[in-house]
């Protein structure tokens, strides 16, 4: 699975944007999804294993956050075709624009 | 070598034209050689073409696995909403490589700490 799959699941998606705000534990993270505590485990392990997230020991508690450079990386990619997609739509509506006054 | 992943992206435009005129300067040659123009290193090979509404073609970036390009067009009210869909793209290596490269750190770490 790349990190493109693993964000692909809603769920993850979800997490990501709970550690946006900040550090938070496993339980923190599972209270906030109908799912099972085993279920969020596992989200927690793929999106660790992506690189996405990072965890460390506090006590018995572990407290996961994120790591940006994969992110980053992704809206580094995300913003070739990005710009280049968002460049030919604006050039077609001068297209259209074009095409009534021409009318 | 495991299988690459594919990724697409999605973008959604709502033109104050209709349905007919967004498809006039979509695909008029002259029109679509101003807002498209000749991408570099892309061969562009039409596949599927529905007046009014779809217009499908192969994207072939040099060096690339060939990708798919899809606009779709649909009224609403006065307006043109068109979705172009970017899909079949080679998931970027580096987003794989990052991936494998934490791993086989984790495990190092594993390794220095047993």
């Amino acid at each position: 699975m790349s990190a493109f799959a693993a964000l692909a699941d809603p769920t993850r998606r979800r997490i990501v944007e709970l550690l946006v705000e900040g550090e938070r534990s496993a339980g923190e993270i599972a209270a906030e999804f109908p799912t099972s505590r085993p279920g969020v485990s596992r989200h927690l392990r793929v999106l660790r294993e992506q690189g996405l997230v990072r965890a460390r020991g506090q006590g018995r508690r572990r407290l996961y956050s994120l790591d940006p450079a994969p992110l980053a990386e992704l809206d580094r990619w995300l913003a070739r075709y990005r710009d280049f997609w968002t460049n030919r739509l604006d050039a077609l509506e001068t297209e259209i624009r074009r095409q009534r006054r021409n009318r | 070598m495991a299988a690459q992943g594919k990724c697409s992206v999605r973008f959604t435009r709502r033109y104050a034209a209709s349905a007919r005129e967004v498809w006039c300067a979509l695909t008029d040659p002259e029109s679509l050689g101003r807002w498209l123009g000749r991408p570099a290193g892309v061969e562009v090979v039409v596949r599927e073409v529905e007046p009014g509404h779809v217009l499908e073609f192969d994207w072939r970036r040099e060096g690339e696995e060939p990708s798919l390009v899809r606009f779709e067009l649909r009224g609403d009210g006065d307006a043109t909403v068109l979705v172009l869909e970017h899909s079949r793209i080679d998931e970027p290596e580096g987003m794989a490589s990052i991936a494998r490269w934490d791993r086989a750190l984790r495990r190092f770490e594993g390794v220095l700490s047993a």
